[in-house]
């Protein structure tokens, strides 16, 4: 289900950065670098967008021997959705703005 | 040290995930091996613990936590109190200028009465203080250990030493404000112990149906 309530800035670079490349799974620690969130703040959000079915996980194999298989995160259908309606929301908001 | 230090945060961060939350926990634990690799594990660990703080409301064994958290803090308020007060008797019996005594005794031969009674149960009201204090002390970390029959037992314990105060102090300090507190306090208590291992069993119950 796609939230009805204005996205936070956070969630926004979060959903910019999964948006950038839909169909690639990223890990949390990757994420964290590319949107320059804290851990404390992406794990919640994560877990929200998750539960939200704006984003899906599982459980991928390490690149390397002998680490632990991590965690990995793409948007769901609904999530490219939402961040799309953004994006088109964004774009007639700064077309209707004076310059 | 800081890595050593990482690890423990990181470890209470798992444990205030859910139950159901276990897989997040080990996400976050593999993440945190890329964070050490990467030398920032200290950071990544605080906030996985802010992480699981701020999930803590949102599930039954978070909100449990949060409460008996709330109630043994709520306990080690009176026991600092009393213990602090076991303190200044040690004190004030130890130095010999007890000014609260001279306080009393100024107050004519009733005063001096009061005042040598108080002088004569000195010691015995320092030592129930501290009893109190360490009961107070015990009561909390059985609440935290989940041991309900001993929880029940050391207030059982700390009510009557707070009723030996009781009868002390009334024999010899004017006012009742500090012994309605005392009966207050024992009171909220005796609510909250029992309620506290009712929800637990509540819980129990629920995440194990079949047991029950």
């Amino acid at each position: 289900m796609i939230r009805k309530r204005q996205p936070s800035k956070q969630m926004l670079k979060l959903l910019a950065a999964l948006a950038a490349q839909p169909l690639l799974w990223r890990h949390g620690y990757d994420l964290m670098k590319a949107t320059g969130l804290s851990s404390g703040t992406l794990y919640p959000l994560l877990m929200r967008m998750t539960e939200q079915g704006l984003v899906e996980a599982e459980w991928r194999e390490p690149a390397q021997r002998g680490r632990p298989p991590r965690h990995a995160y793409r948007l769901t259908a609904s999530g490219v959705a939402l961040a799309g309606s953004i994006v088109t929301e964004h774009d007639a908001a700064s077309r209707l703005s004076p310059a | 040290m800081r890595t050593g230090a990482a690890h423990i945060v990181m470890s209470l961060a798992l444990r205030c995930l859910p139950q159901d939350g276990r897989e997040w926990g080990q996400a976050m634990q593999a993440e945190f091996d890329q964070a050490l690799r990467d030398g920032k594990p200290f950071g990544f660990a605080i906030g996985c613990l802010i992480a699981g703080w701020r999930r803590l409301p949102f599930h039954a064994d978070g909100r449990f936590a949060l409460a008996s958290h709330a109630l043994a803090l709520g306990l080690i308020v009176p026991a600092t109190f009393h213990l602090g007060c076991a303190l200044s008797g040690v004190k004030l019996m130890i130095s010999g200028q007890d000014h609260y005594y001279a306080m009393l005794a100024a107050g004519g031969v009733r005063g001096r009465a009061v005042a040598d009674a108080y002088l004569t149960a000195a010691p015995a009201l320092t030592l129930l203080l501290f009893l109190l204090g360490s009961a107070h002390c015990l009561i909390a970390w059985a609440i935290l250990d989940r041991r309900w029959r001993r929880a029940a037992i050391l207030w059982l314990a700390a009510t009557v030493i707070a009723a030996a105060i009781v009868g002390i102090a009334i024999a010899t300090v004017p006012g009742t404000a500090g012994i309605a507190i005392q009966f207050a306090a024992s009171a909220i208590e005796l609510a909250a112990i029992p309620l506290l291992a009712m929800w637990q069993n509540a819980r129990a119950g629920a995440s194990h149906p079949m047991e029950a």
